[in-house]
């Protein structure tokens, strides 16, 4: 067993080198550099291309990649050449914004989802299950950078009772914090909720028609033991696995929602740093993103085989 | 009891009680709501092919006597944009350009996809390994971002948007046309036939094809909703198609500059992109049911 | 195969262990490494309330500023940073005149213009301590002069040396007359660095940036947010009202405005045309209109085919070979309109590098549309319509709705205008290296008006996008720089904005207004025409 976990390990680290070599290539293929980011209101290239030089701009690529890459190994971002604040900084800075926005929109997800779709299944074709499920697919249509917006204008520019955006952090008070994550959360996870309801749905659906359930009933277990316990148990299994690979959008709607409420977090680091070519810290940020999903992959891939033994068989790539 | 094996033609069985709760469970929802979006859908689709033609407007007429105007104006049901643009024509048009980028992608990435899993799944080994982990660095990588750099590369055009949201649909459905193909490749059928001396080319396409297909057209009709929504957050962020072209991603981009003044221009195509979402995902739904009577999407 | 998941459910225990660890891990992580930046309210330490300042106010710029180094910065954003932290010998007031800050006053000027000499105050420490002196002033000028990074250098024209002839004056000596320097002084070049601080961090002075300021640096966490806190040291701190000053940058306008009506913010720059007039109406901002020192317009490439710095030939487009098309062109366009459509009729339309509100401006009459004109022009160059002609504009919504009018105006002359998006750091690129046809572009402009027009019009200048190589013009120019007279320069560029109206290299389209929203619990700010927002006196209750 732990040999298939190793194999699994060894095999995520090379994707994450891959991804750093497709990374590199990538943010240097964009055309301008650093330097042009600041030519518009400069007038003196030779003074940024001494700066440029500095930073080893100037060297052929495959020595900038090495160079980098032993950067990294020993825990060294670089720093960015537009504004001289180290990678690593700004990154430390916004993960746990990131993360935050992440995680809560998961939870409210998952809050929102796991019932709803133990609802449906558990009286299908009825009336509750009509409208969780159209709820859901509702939710899962939304351009929710449109619904964003919508927000923005009614709750906090109409009515005044929600901020229009921004982040606070948690030493400016527990309220204040949650109350300007209130909309980013609704807008990120309902695209998820509608995931994880339809998935659970379906999963409970055929669980509940599955054998020891019978059993179960047969032995006079109560209904809500059999369908808290027993089916949901099961149903979780399609539903994390499920989850992980919608993580991926995730990522495109943290970057939305980033934008438009102006939250400080990785991804808007991201978009920006593409705007000004400040290479460290894109690399830096996509790498992380990259190893971000890589490891979530990974721990979905193992958590997968962990619980049920019988999928080593089959790769469980599937 | 048995479990059975899942082969081409046969579903899985299960307990005859289950399967009738389960079949009689999706009926009413599988006629009432999958029609409406069928026809929603082909609404959609009718709009984008027709509307062009009875458009009232040159989209791209710009009129700078009659700017932002609200809807219910003379002339203009939908009002007109920031440069006097009728809006109805703009949704009309825009509906073309919209469906057009999601559903080319989706099919791209389709028809990357889908001979990419068969190839990885039936042939294993390190080929398997190799197209696999090409599969994950991919997946790995945001579609946004990767429009973002070709949008930087080159120029931001409709074909950067097709090609990165296509490229993002490849790595899923690989995988669930490799985990297809898995299912069959050992099966005694298979298996005899090359025995036979059939080549592997035939095989892929008689034996291992079939089976592959059903469950990839079903995230196929699954994915062309995501790539409509991911056309238009391309748009949004100005990665995707390029004014003066009109889309709703792209009408909803530049409204945000005119939430005071104007907030109906942001109205309409959000409405229509979350609409045209809808439908074809109930759409897509009522395939699913179709083509998996069991209810496992 | 896969059916046989249904089979396993019965026994092994669900790991909601795992989830929920995983869960618990995360928003611990998420909780714990919370940024530790925080805009606090009070002042720091035991001193007195009234000396520690009281309030915090977030400022929301536009732009991300770049590094924090006087020496290197190339931002606009930069500059109003710089503006509450890091003073300058001189400074301008509203009504645009220089006037001393650092010096005591105007330098005295003698040897036909080549030796400056400033008397510096006394009794004036920087932000850590070190007392300010004219060895500090010479140091920093030195490294401006000398430092390989230094954007300063190509500023600071002619300046060959420093001495220090006093405790607290400063001679300058140029090796030629160039009138601007003042103003030059009046700007980044002439902000004074910590000679300790700079000897102590070199080419990393931007991490913690050290002059004589209102407020000095206390962090800057990440590209947008910055912040300050009142100085100590500050020799007028005693009307110094704030404690700290946090700058947040909001690149999108209508966020902007949606920040300020909800109190997100306290202050926000170049607020939209589009957005003025609700914030107009709104019971909680005020806002206050600067017309800015800069200009926008439309690049025309005539000349530039390798790069700007390099040699030029002549661009492969109509209008570089037929040079009537671009009067054409600009007969097409109608400026008013522009203005009323895009803008609300908010901004100025301007034929000039010049403001025509700036004590430099001149007096040129701006050509008027006339269509009939414009196609008589097109017919006389014999070739066939429409023209085609390629327009590059930066992909965000403003630009591209200009570049979709100047495409419709042009049309009615019969000019076929493509619009070509491009990242906007991609257009940058492509402009300075000639890969363009026209291009909307703009300035953020300065005092002088010849740093308004010598680098955009000398040949082999870095923003000489266009390729133009008049000799004519260039002779102005370089008079004008050189001559120390105001009268006469005045009649020196009203020449040159007159040869460049005949040329027409750069179609210039309007000047902007700067738009600031204040909330009505800040006052004291003060917002003069070059657009930075000084806080030295602003207090919020």
């Amino acid at each position: 067993m732990s040999w298939a976990i190793a194999r699994r390990v060894v095999i995520a680290l090379v994707t994450l080198l891959l991804a750093t070599i497709v990374v590199f290539g990538a943010v240097h293929a964009l055309p301008g550099g650093p330097a042009t980011a600041l030519s518009a209101d400069s007038t003196s290239p030779a003074a940024l291309a001494a700066t440029m030089a500095r930073y080893g701009f100037n060297q052929p690529l495959p020595v900038q990649y090495v160079r980098w890459i032993g950067q990294v190994l020993s825990g060294q971002l670089g720093t960015s050449p537009i504004t001289d604040i180290p990678v690593a900084t700004q990154l430390e800075q916004r993960i746990p914004i990131t993360l935050e926005l992440g995680v809560l929109s998961l939870l409210f997800a998952i809050a929102l989802g796991v019932p709803a779709g133990v609802a449906a299944a558990v009286r299908p074709g009825r009336l509750t299950d009509w409208v969780a499920s159209t709820v859901a697919l509702g939710g899962l249509s939304l351009p929710h950078f449109w619904f964003g917006i919508l927000g923005i204008l009614i709750f906090a520019v109409h009515l005044h009772v929600l901020p229009s955006g921004g982040f606070v952090p948690l030493s400016g008070g527990l309220g204040e914090n949650l109350l300007h994550m209130v909309m980013p959360v609704i807008v990120l996870g309902t695209g998820l909720a509608a995931v994880i309801m339809r998935q659970t749905r379906a999963a409970m659906i055929e669980a509940l028609g599955a054998d020891y359930v019978r059993t179960a009933r047969a032995k006079g277990l109560r209904e809500s033991q059999v369908i808290w316990i027993h089916a949901l148990r099961n149903s979780l299994i399609t539903v994390v696995t499920v989850v992980g690979l919608q993580l991926g959008g995730l990522v495109a709607g943290v970057v939305t929602v980033e934008e438009v409420f102006n939250i400080p977090g990785i991804g808007q680091l991201t978009l920006d740093s593409v705007y000004q070519r400040d290479y460290p810290t894109l690399q830096g940020a996509v790498l992380l993103i990259a190893a971000g999903y890589i490891i979530v992959n990974l721990l979905t891939d193992l958590s997968y085989t962990l619980i049920n033994p019988r999928l080593r068989v089959t790769g469980g790539t599937a | 009891m048995t479990a059975g094996v899942a082969g081409p033609d046969r579903p899985a069985p299960v307990s005859p009680r289950a399967a009738a709760r389960i079949v009689w469970s999706l009926k009413p929802r599988f006629s009432a709501l999958a029609v409406v979006g069928a026809v929603g859908a082909l609404i959609v689709v009718l709009v984008a092919i027709f509307g062009p033609l009875v458009a009232p407007y040159n989209p791209d007429a710009v009129n700078f006597n009659l700017v932002l105007a609200p809807p219910g104006t003379a002339h203009h049901l939908l009002g007109t944009d920031q440069l006097g643009r009728d809006v109805l024509s703009r949704m009309l048009y825009g509906a073309r350009t919209t469906l057009a980028v999601g559903i080319v992608s989706t099919l791209l990435g389709t028809a990357v996809g889908l001979p990419y899993g068969m190839i990885a799944g039936y042939f294993r080994g390190p080929l398997d390994a190799v197209l696999m982990r090409i599969a994950d660095v991919m997946l790995a990588f945001p579609f946004l971002l990767l429009a973002v750099g070709l949008a930087a590369i080159s120029q931001p055009t409709l074909w950067t948007a097709v090609i990165a949201l296509g490229v993002a649909q490849v790595p899923q459905i690989a995988r669930i046309a490799r985990a297809a193909t898995l299912e069959v490749r050992d099966l005694e059928y298979v298996q005899a036939a090359q025995v036979n001396g059939e080549r592997d080319l035939t095989i892929l396409r008689r034996q291992i094809l079939p089976n592959v297909l059903r469950p990839v057209t079903v995230q196929t009709t699954v994915a062309i909703p995501t790539a409509i929504v991911g056309a238009s957050i391309l748009s949004f962020l100005g990665l995707g198609v390029q004014p003066p072209t009109a889309d709703w991603g792209g009408m909803l981009a530049q409204a945000q500059q005119y939430l005071y003044q104007a907030a109906w221009l942001g109205v309409f195509p959000g409405v229509a992109i979350f609409l045209t979402a809808f439908c074809f995902n109930l759409l897509g739904d009522g395939i699913t049911d179709a083509l998996n009577p069991r209810g496992r999407r | 195969m896969l059916n046989t998941r249904l089979k396993t459910g019965r026994s092994r225990a669900f790991p909601y262990y795992l989830i929920a660890a995983a869960v618990a891990l995360l928003a611990g992580l998420a909780a714990c490494t919370s940024p530790s930046t925080t805009a606090s309210s009070s002042g720091s330490g035991s001193t007195a309330a009234a000396a520690a300042g009281s309030g915090n106010i977030t400022v929301g710029l536009a732009g991300a500023p770049d590094a924090l180094d006087p020496t290197t910065g190339s931002t606009f954003d930069g500059r109003t940073v710089f503006a509450n932290m890091c003073q300058k010998l001189y400074d301008i007031n509203a009504q645009l005149n220089i006037v001393p800050q650092l010096a005591t006053s105007l330098p005295v000027i003698s040897d036909g213009g080549l030796t400056y000499t400033i008397q510096l105050k006394q009794g004036v420490l920087f932000n850590d301590g070190t007392p300010f002196n004219a060895t500090a002033v010479k140091t920093t000028l030195d490294h401006y002069l000398t430092d390989p990074e230094s954007a300063r250098a190509a500023e600071l024209h002619g300046l060959q040396s420093v001495d220090v002839t006093g405790p607290y004056t400063v001679v300058l000596h140029l090796s030629k007359p160039f009138a601007p320097l003042t103003s030059i002084l009046a700007d980044r070049a002439g902000m004074i660095l910590s000679p300790t601080q700079l000897t102590k961090l070199g080419n990393n002075f931007a991490q913690d940036p050290v002059c004589v300021g209102p407020f000095e640096f206390s962090s800057r966490p990440s590209l947008d947010t910055i912040i300050l806190k009142k100085s100590p040291y500050f020799y007028g701190k005693a009307d110094v009202h704030l404690a700290t000053v946090t700058f947040e940058v909001v690149t999108d306008e209508s966020t902007m405005a949606a920040d300020l009506s909800s109190g997100q913010i306290q202050i926000g720059e170049e607020i939209a045309p589009q957005d003025v007039q609700s914030l107009q109406n709104s019971s909680s901002v005020t806002l206050q209109a600067q017309n800015s020192l800069g200009y926008e317009g439309l690049d025309i490439n005539t000349g530039n085919v390798n790069g700007s710095l390099k040699t030029y030939g002549t661009a492969n487009n109509p209008f570089a070979t037929h040079p009537t098309l671009r009067e054409a062109f600009e007969l097409a366009l109608n400026r008013a309109e522009l203005n009323k459509v895009a803008f609300d009729g908010l901004y100025s339309a301007s034929c000039s590098p010049i403001p025509s509100d700036s004590p430099w401006a001149v007096n040129v009459p701006c050509t008027a549309q006339n269509i009939a004109e414009a196609k008589k022009l097109i017919a006389a160059t014999g070739l066939k319509t429409p023209i085609h002609v390629a327009l590059t504009v930066a992909n965000d919504p403003l630009d591209l709705q200009i570049g979709s009018i100047i495409q419709s105006m042009g049309a009615q002359a019969g000019f076929d205008v493509s619009l070509q998006p491009l990242e906007f750091t991609t257009s940058l690129s492509r402009a300075a290296a000639g890969q363009f046809e026209m291009y909307v572009v703009g300035w953020s402009g300065r005092v002088d008006p010849d740093q308004n027009t010598f680098n955009d019009w000398y040949p082999q200048s870095a923003l000489n996008y266009t390729g133009a190589d008049y000799s004519a013009l260039d002779n102005l120019l370089l008079q004008a720089r050189a001559s120390t007279s105001t009268t006469q320069r005045k009649a020196l560029y009203t020449q040159a904005v007159q040869l460049m109206q005949q040329e027409l290299n750069i179609i210039y389209l309007w000047d902007p207004k700067y738009y600031l929203g204040v909330s009505k619990t800040v006052t004291g700010v003060q917002y003069f025409p070059d657009a930075l927002i000084r806080l030295e006196y602003a207090s919020v209750s």
